[in-house]
């Protein structure tokens, strides 16, 4: 695998990793996100309908937490896990937690980790994780790591400084293992940060895991509402200052649009894409505007003021009195809302995905009034191809060094001034 | 359809023939209501229960050639009022009559097949579906009932799969010739109403199963949360072409259907459905080849392992138009 940077603006990078995979074909593009999947499979969607996003990422993340129980079944099936899920075609990173459910603390000790899966918790040693690991064959995988720091509020230093030498503890366990094993030869283990909000900690953290042959890093403990990542925004600077350049930097549990842009500006590479999913299951679209050189036209429409004043005020309110992130964003239309009921537009009107070529809100409000399933794939399919488009608009805004205005834009929304009328017009 | 007054087929006396009556008003009503028969086909509902006289004159009522006839000149005909809990053999009865009195050159349209005989509609092929008494029903051919709150499972599970007979379940005392047809006969009334002069069919039954984890195949049906197929990896039947069987094992949807991804309700939905047409296209195939009789001869050996496990009231059925299971 090979990181190549192609130009670094105001501290994002802008580049390729390749000759990633079994075979050493494929390539990512950075910024970039992973295809968020449950149990192996991306939420609401068969094989064949995910073919039909456009922009689908070409490594998708699996979550320990999700296939440690059928442990046995993959050792029986041999093949690895790509091929049981059926995705023998893409990339696999292989995560600890799922960044949707967050796990209960208390449960890391020096010999081991714990994941909570569908039968409950599973209990690993590292000899057990590699175990796992052997019969998943993941392409890349997060080395065990004690990430309990980032389930707790205010974190002691002595909590920070263990979190850090459990978790080279695991790292130096897991390289020696995976060097005594033919079948992860292929794999590559990415290196986690970890220190909570100790600088010390997290300087530590970042300078040891550089010094082993990982081949990625993963920023841990950043994840939680708006406003916690805001106050870490500053030590996540200084993180990814210590780690090298040719090594791709993931982070976790965020995914929101404009936390995004924040990442990215900080030296972070590859996100997880869960926040598309956890709109569709609160029954919104994502809207939000990422084409920040729009068409005279729309500019002027815009200008014009067609958004509906009502919208701000409902738009700052919910921001206001919600600090979690699982509340609605102003990324985001709730097509619950009756007054979708008769609105024949498609989600996003010049969307090309196939939701928004082929049916309306008001169908995708019936179906969510009726319960029906097909609500649910419609909306992923949506959400994911909106997500991974907003994505490719953040590599043309590095290309083409307007990535200012982007964030400009998304900035906007975020706070509610723009509101969120997608420029239907009614 | 026309708007009919429908009445569960288990309901006996006046009510039925009220119920008889007014849908042939109805009828009338909708037709002379009716802006666009030449962009829209309005069917008329044949009902009348299980009532043999009832049916008959709702049929000729609605179908007899005199000048009635041209007012109810309906472009096709639908067979309702059945698949509720109704024996199987009044069931095939009563679908034999219909056909036989509706006119060979419009189609017969059965509403609702894949009901199991006895039993309320339900979901059924769900391991968790709590039983309820058999009315008398026959099962099989042999008298048995259960009593409420009896767990089925263990009945359910054993040799319910492929053509098998599996050795009697051990906690209930019943002969040893007991047949498959624990499972619901779902494509077996397919077949056997297609050879009674149906035409068409609509049932939830397909996809409804599916969204509770039951994959159809020719031999049955494989109910893939059950941890016999945690470790099966052949896809759930090696001569589908849909989309799930080219692609997945029967393990990897075992995992999936122990989650919280809907995704593996669609799996099998999409699986169900593509037996569905492929069964009704092999049915096609085989009628326009001239070879409709062998075609379901060799249907009943792959669902009941062998012609002579069929249930006897689809024997009884395919006998009456002509149809041997040797």
């Amino acid at each position: 695998m090979k990181l190549n940077l192609t130009k670094v603006v105001n501290g994002c990078r802008l580049g390729k990793i390749q000759n990633l995979g079994k075979t050493g074909d494929h390539t990512m593009d950075i910024p970039g996100c992973l295809l968020y999947t449950k149990t192996g499979s991306a939420p609401h969607l068969t094989q064949h309908t995910l073919h039909n996003i456009h922009g689908v990422p070409a490594m998708a993340q699996l979550t320990l937490s999700s296939l440690a129980e059928h442990h046995e079944v993959f050792a029986e099936y041999k093949k690895g896990v790509g091929n049981f899920i059926g995705m023998p075609e893409s990339l696999l990173y292989c995560s600890l937690h799922d960044p949707v459910s967050p796990c209960p603390s208390g449960y890391v000790t020096n010999k081991s980790v714990s994941v909570w899966g569908g039968g409950g918790r599973v209990e690993m040693t590292v000899s057990k994780f590699m175990a796992i690991q052997q019969a998943l064959q993941p392409d890349w995988f997060q080395s065990l790591s004690d990430g309990e720091a980032s389930c707790e509020e205010a974190i002691s230093i002595k909590r920070a400084r263990k979190s850090v030498d459990r978790t080279l503890l695991f790292l130096d366990s897991c390289l020696r293992l995976q060097e005594e094993s033919e079948v992860l030869q292929k794999s590559s283990i990415i290196g986690v940060i970890e220190g909570g909000d100790v600088m010390e900690e997290r300087l530590r953290s970042a300078r040891e895991t550089a010094k082993r042959p990982v081949s990625g890093f993963l920023l841990d403990g950043f994840q939680g509402n708006p406003t916690t990542l805001e106050t870490r925004l500053q030590l996540l600077s200084l993180v990814t200052a210590e780690l090298p350049e040719d090594k791709p930097r993931l982070i976790c549990g965020v995914s929101r649009p404009d936390e995004v842009l924040e990442c990215i500006e900080r030296g972070v590479d590859l996100f997880e894409s869960f926040f598309p999913y956890l709109v569709t299951e609160r029954g919104c679209a994502l809207t939000f505007n990422f084409d920040y050189q729009p068409n005279p036209e729309e500019t002027l429409l815009q200008q014009n003021g067609i958004q509906e004043e009502i919208k701000y005020e409902d738009q700052i309110k919910k921001i206001k009195t919600t600090g979690c992130n699982q509340k609605m964003t102003s990324f985001e239309i709730n097509l619950k809302e009756k007054k979708y009921r008769e609105d024949f537009s498609p989600l996003v009107k010049e969307c090309s995905c196939y939701c928004c070529k082929n049916h309306t809100r008001a169908y995708i409000h019936h179906l969510l009034v009726t319960n029906e399933l097909l609500a649910g794939v419609l909306l992923m399919i949506h959400n994911f191809e909106h997500y991974f488009g907003f994505f490719h608009s953040i590599r043309e805004a590095l290309k083409s060094d307007t990535l200012a205005q982007l964030k400009e834009l998304i900035r906007r929304q975020a706070s509610g001034e723009l509101g969120n009328t997608n420029l239907t017009l009614h | 359809m026309q708007l009919d007054d429908v009445v569960s087929s288990t309901v006996t006396g006046p009510r039925v023939e009220e119920a008889m009556h007014r849908s042939v008003r109805w009828l009338d009503r909708c037709i002379a209501a009716h802006r666009q028969p030449d962009k829209q086909n309005l069917f008329a509902i044949i009902q009348g229960g299980l009532d043999a006289d009832l049916r008959a004159t709702c049929l000729e009522g609605g179908t007899i050639c005199d000048l009635e006839m041209t007012k109810r000149d309906v472009p096709g005909f639908a067979i309702g009022g059945l698949s509720g809990g109704e024996s199987k053999v009044q069931f095939w009865k009563m679908v034999a009559l219909s056909t036989s009195k509706l006119p060979k050159d419009k189609p017969r349209y059965l509403m609702g097949v894949g009901y199991v005989e006895g039993r309320r509609p339900c979901l059924w092929g769900a391991d968790f579906w709590a039983p309820l008494t058999l009315h008398g029903g026959v099962y099989g051919g042999q008298g048995h009932s259960l009593a409420v709150g009896e767990p089925r499972r263990t009945r359910l599970s054993q040799g319910c799969q492929g053509g098998h007979l599996g050795s009697p379940p051990q906690s209930f005392s019943l002969s040893a010739a007991l047949p498959h047809t624990c499972t619901p006969s779902y494509a077996t009334d397919l077949v056997v109403c297609v050879a009674l002069g149906c035409d068409m069919f609509d049932c939830v039954y397909p996809t409804r199963t599916a969204r509770f984890g039951s994959a159809l195949v020719p031999t049955g049906q494989l109910q893939l949360k059950k941890k016999q197929y945690e470790k099966d990896f052949g896809p759930i039947d090696p001569e589908c072409s849909c989309p799930t069987c080219k692609r997945h094992s029967r393990a990897f949807l075992h995992t999936l259907l122990h989650s919280d991804n809907t995704a593996a309700l669609h799996h099998l939905t999409v699986h169900n459905i593509a037996y569905q047409l492929q069964l009704m296209s092999a049915i096609r195939a085989s009628i326009v080849e001239k070879r409709f009789p062998d075609f379901v001869c060799s249907f009943m050996n792959t669902m009941y392992g062998d012609q002579t496990l069929c249930p006897p009231w689809a024997t009884e059925a395919l006998a009456s138009v002509g149809i041997t299971l040797s």
